[in-house]
């Protein structure tokens, strides 16, 4: 099993190159939130999103409102022009 | 693919990034890591992850379409660049999972068969080295993941 969940090596990957301080993020392919919730206190908004209505209903009750969290399609998403200042695909593209 | 990058290319103000992270295309493989002799500690554990000798055991055999996904989300954010984005940063990072056991290992395999599976040739190799490991060892199942930053133009 994994010594640690999300990896620490994947943790200090992302925060070497991004500071999500006060940033608008979209989350795409967020799943249970496994990464959303050890970034998502940081930015000034964060949205996650996932095709998975299970998945969501997980991500909801275990980031309990520091993020918010909706079904979403990539492919199609249901968010004006310019709203955020990163998006976020969390092993999502492939 | 195509269709969500230029999704998230329309949602990010001017100047805004896009964050990817996916596991390359090469193959995940497995190590067997035994703490070293000279470091006092005698397990392998999250505290001790710089000292540890790693064998390398072998590739796992991934599906066709699951390396041909990993390449495609890739491609996707090549083609991207000079149009839609610019490559502002990328790093590539082990992604590891830690086994006691060739049975834990086996299991997780097996709930994951469509991800990877194990020869047996690669089992037997694992199992051997268990055995003649001389301190508490763990399997390693390592999958290089690359993250990368594309700054919208």
């Amino acid at each position: 099993m994994p010594l640690e969940t999300p990896s620490k090596l994947e943790l200090a990957a992302i925060r070497e190159l991004i500071d999500f301080n006060r940033l608008r993020v979209l989350e795409i392919g967020a799943g249970d939130g496994r990464l959303s919730a050890p970034f998502a206190a940081e930015a000034e908004q964060w949205i996650a999103i996932d095709p998975d209505g299970d998945e969501v209903r997980l991500a909801a009750r275990d980031l309990d409102g520091a993020a918010r969290v909706s079904l979403g399609d990539a492919r199609q998403l249901s968010f004006p022009d310019e709203a955020f200042d990163l998006v976020f695909f969390t092993w999502s593209l492939c | 693919m195509a269709a969500a990058v230029a999704e998230a290319h329309r949602v990010l103000r001017a100047g805004g990034l896009l964050l990817d992270i996916h596991p390359t295309d090469e193959p995940a493989f497995l190590q067997l890591w035994v703490a070293t002799a000279k470091d006092r500690a005698l397990e392998v554990d999250a505290a001790n992850l710089q000292a540890v000798l790693r064998t390398h055991l072998g590739s796992l055999e991934h599906d066709t379409a699951t390396r041909r996904d990993f390449s495609a989300a890739t491609d996707a954010l090549v083609d991207s660049l000079d149009y839609l984005f610019d490559l502002a940063a990328v790093k590539t990072f082990e992604y590891q999972y830690f086994f006691d056991s060739l049975d834990e290992l086996t299991d997780y395999l097996d709930d994951n068969h469509e991800h990877a599976r194990a020869s047996d040739d690669l089992l037997e190799r694992a199992a051997l080295a268990l055995g003649r490991a001389p301190r508490p060892p763990k399997l390693v199942i390592i999958q290089r993941t690359v993250v990368s930053a594309l700054r919208k133009i």
